[in-house]
């Protein structure tokens, strides 16, 4: 068993998304939207395999592994897509920034 | 009192992972900001191996450092040159550090320092899992049956989301025809 008691790692899942929660609101570079969403996607699942971990009594249990492996595949799709995004957005506007977009507004 | 060999092991790896999280945050060019978050990678696969799921680092590693690193550098290369961003502010930096770590005390207080908050404590998260798994057969039932007796609306929102998904697009890639 760990040393810390499991509250600690929630809190710092908890945190993380805090952190990406910030990028999100603040930065304005798409590609560090990116890596907060990433961010944000890892605490959630290092939320679960805490979880997991306490559920298995030293042992991550295997549902939550299988569900922790998914949701990463999911998290580098969404990845990608978001990439191919930034692609095409700085193909068609040239610019990495979130607020000159303002053609995509109705 | 000496301090057990573990505990260190864990929080080192606690305080690395926050810290290359708000490095992601703050640094500047992008490119560090990626650097940042292949150790953010690396330190949490270091985790899962030490919480005994080595496929999940594994998949930490190759899915993370491996595959979306790589795309980032991707984009980066293609999206060049790079645009100046604001400057790093010493003010935000120190302020986005107060507010990480008051999240993480809050958190912390709430979920287990605090005596008199509900707080998850093992004898709540036990009695939520018991109460899950007896609810789950039910709402399993309940689910099957309203999605069988209004499968009219559920094929007209499906509908719905595919044609609002198709305008989305068509309106996204449309080319704009200059006029002469």
């Amino acid at each position: 068993m760990t040393s810390l008691p499991i509250q600690v790692y929630f809190a710092l899942s908890i945190s993380l998304l805090a952190v990406g929660f910030y990028i999100l609101s603040v930065k304005r570079n798409i590609l560090r939207i990116i890596l907060a969403i990433e961010l944000m996607i890892t605490g959630a699942n290092m939320a679960f395999v805490i979880l997991g971990y306490w559920i298995g009594n030293g042992v991550v249990d295997p549902l939550i592994r299988s569900i922790v492996i998914i949701s990463m595949g999911i998290a580098s799709i969404v990845a990608a897509l978001a990439i191919a995004f930034v692609i095409l957005i700085f193909n068609k506007f040239g610019t990495r920034d979130i607020r000159k977009l303002r053609k995509l507004r109705w | 009192m000496q301090i057990p060999f573990d505990l260190i092991i864990e929080l080192g790896l606690i305080i690395g992972i926050f810290t290359s999280a708000i490095y992601v945050a703050e640094a500047r060019p992008i490119s560090r900001a990626v650097g940042g978050f292949i150790l953010f990678s690396v330190l949490v696969a270091i985790l899962y191996l030490y919480l005994g799921a080595p496929y999940l680092a594994g998949s930490q590693i190759a899915i993370y450092t491996g595959a979306v690193t790589g795309l980032l550098l991707l984009a980066m290369s293609i999206t060049k040159p790079e645009l100046p961003e604001e400057k790093a502010d010493l003010k935000m930096l120190l302020g986005l550090l107060g507010v990480g770590v008051t999240a993480f005390i809050v958190a912390w207080v709430v979920l287990y320092g605090y005596p008199y908050s509900p707080g998850i404590t093992s004898d709540a998260i036990t009695s939520v899992l018991s109460r899950v798994s007896e609810v789950e057969k039910g709402l399993e039932i309940a689910l099957s049956n309203y999605l069988w007796n209004y499968r009219g609306i559920d094929i007209l929102i499906q509908g719905v989301l595919v044609i609002g998904i198709a305008a989305g697009l068509s309106h996204f890639f449309k080319r704009e025809v200059k006029k002469e």
